[in-house]
C-alpha cells in the first residue's frame, strides 16, 4: 500500500517537474536572465558558428560565455537551428 | 538590429587579490575570476540590485575557493577541473544565500502571503538561481549537449556533433535534469 502511494507521489512529482517543463524554464533562464547589452568579452560570431558545427574545436571558456550571456545564447540558437536544418537536409536529399 | 560588439571603450572589470574579510586570492583563481567576472557579477547585480554587493561577494567566493584549492593541495587531492564552473558555483551558492537572508533582515513579514506579489517575485529569483546553479555544475561537454537538446536536436545528431556517443549524451543530459528536479524538490521549489 505504501509503495502504490510513493509511486503515485513519484508520478506527481515527474509531471510537475517533468522534462518539457524544466526544458522551458532552461531556456527562459538562458535567453532572460544574463543581460549584456554592452556585448562586454562576447566573442566574434565566427566563433559562435564554429561551436554551433564544431563545438570540441572551440575553447571551453566560449561555451561557459555562451551559457551566461543571453545575447549570445539567443545568437547561438540561432546558428544551431541552421545547422540542425542543414544536417536534416542533406539526410533527407 | 543587434547591438555592436567590442566599439566602445567598456570599463575594465577588476577584481581584489584580497577579499573584505583579508583572505588571499591565489593567481590562479584570480585569473579565472577576472574571465568570468564580468558576467557572474552582471547576473548577481541583477539579483541582488547592489553592484558593490555582487562584487564584495565574488571576491569572497574567489577567496573561499582559493582556500579551497589550498587545502585539497595539502591533502594531496587532486586539483578542481573545470575552475570556472567550480567558482561561479561557490558563487551563485553564496549569493542565494545572502538573496535567502534579504527579507528576514529587512522585514521578518515580508514572505507573509499577504504580499503574494513580492512572494512571488522571491519564488522568481529562487528559480533563477536554483538553474543556474544546477547548470553551473555542467562541464562543457554537457554544455554542449545540453546547448543542442534545448534546440531539438536528436540523439544520433548530438553524437555526430559532439563527439560522445548517443547514449553517453543522454546520460548527461539525463543528469542535468536529474540535478535539477532534485534541487527544486530539496527546496520544496514548483519551477
Amino acid at each position: 500500500m505504501v509503495g502504490t502511494v510513493g509511486k503515485k507521489a513519484n508520478r506527481a512529482g515527474q509531471g510537475v517537474f517533468s522534462e518539457k517543463t524544466l526544458v522551458k524554464f532552461m531556456k527562459e533562464h538562458l535567453s532572460k536572465d544574463y543581460p549584456n547589452p554592452r556585448r562586454e568579452g562576447c566573442p566574434p560570431k565566427l566563433t559562435l558558428e564554429r561551436l554551433a558545427k564544431q563545438p570540441h574545436q572551440v575553447d571551453p571558456s566560449v561555451a561557459f560565455h555562451v551559457f551566461h550571456c543571453s545575447p549570445c545564447y539567443k545568437e547561438c540558437r540561432r546558428l544551431l537551428a541552421r545547422v540542425k536544418a542543414k544536417t536534416r537536409g542533406s539526410r533527407n536529399r | 538590429m543587434h547591438p555592436q560588439r567590442q566599439r566602445k571603450a567598456i570599463p575594465v572589470f577588476w577584481v581584489n587579490s584580497v577579499d573584505r574579510l583579508g583572505r588571499r586570492i591565489d593567481p590562479a583563481v584570480l585569473s579565472v575570476a577576472q574571465e568570468i567576472g564580468p558576467s557572474a557579477v552582471r547576473y548577481a547585480e541583477k539579483v541582488l540590485g547592489d553592484p558593490a554587493l555582487a562584487i564584495t561577494l565574488f571576491e569572497e567566493a574567489a577567496a573561499t575557493v582559493s582556500q579551497t584549492q589550498r587545502e585539497r593541495t595539502s591533502r594531496g587531492t587532486p586539483d578542481v577541473k573545470d575552475m570556472r564552473g567550480y567558482l561561479f558555483l561557490a558563487y551563485i551558492r553564496r549569493v542565494r544565500r545572502e538573496k535567502r537572508a534579504e527579507p528576514v533582515l529587512n522585514d521578518p513579514k515580508s514572505l507573509d502571503l499577504a504580499r503574494p506579489a513580492q512572494y512571488m517575485e522571491t519564488q522568481a529569483v529562487e528559480r533563477n538561481l536554483i538553474m543556474a546553479e544546477a547548470l553551473a555544475t555542467c562541464d562543457t561537454v554537457s554544455q554542449n549537449i545540453v546547448l543542442r537538446r534545448l534546440e531539438g536536436f536528436s540523439w544520433k545528431e548530438i553524437e555526430l556533433l559532439c563527439d560522445v556517443s548517443a547514449h553517453a549524451a543522454r546520460q548527461r543530459f539525463s543528469a542535468t535534469l536529474h540535478r535539477l528536479r532534485s534541487i527544486f524538490q530539496r527546496r520544496g521549489r514548483v519551477p
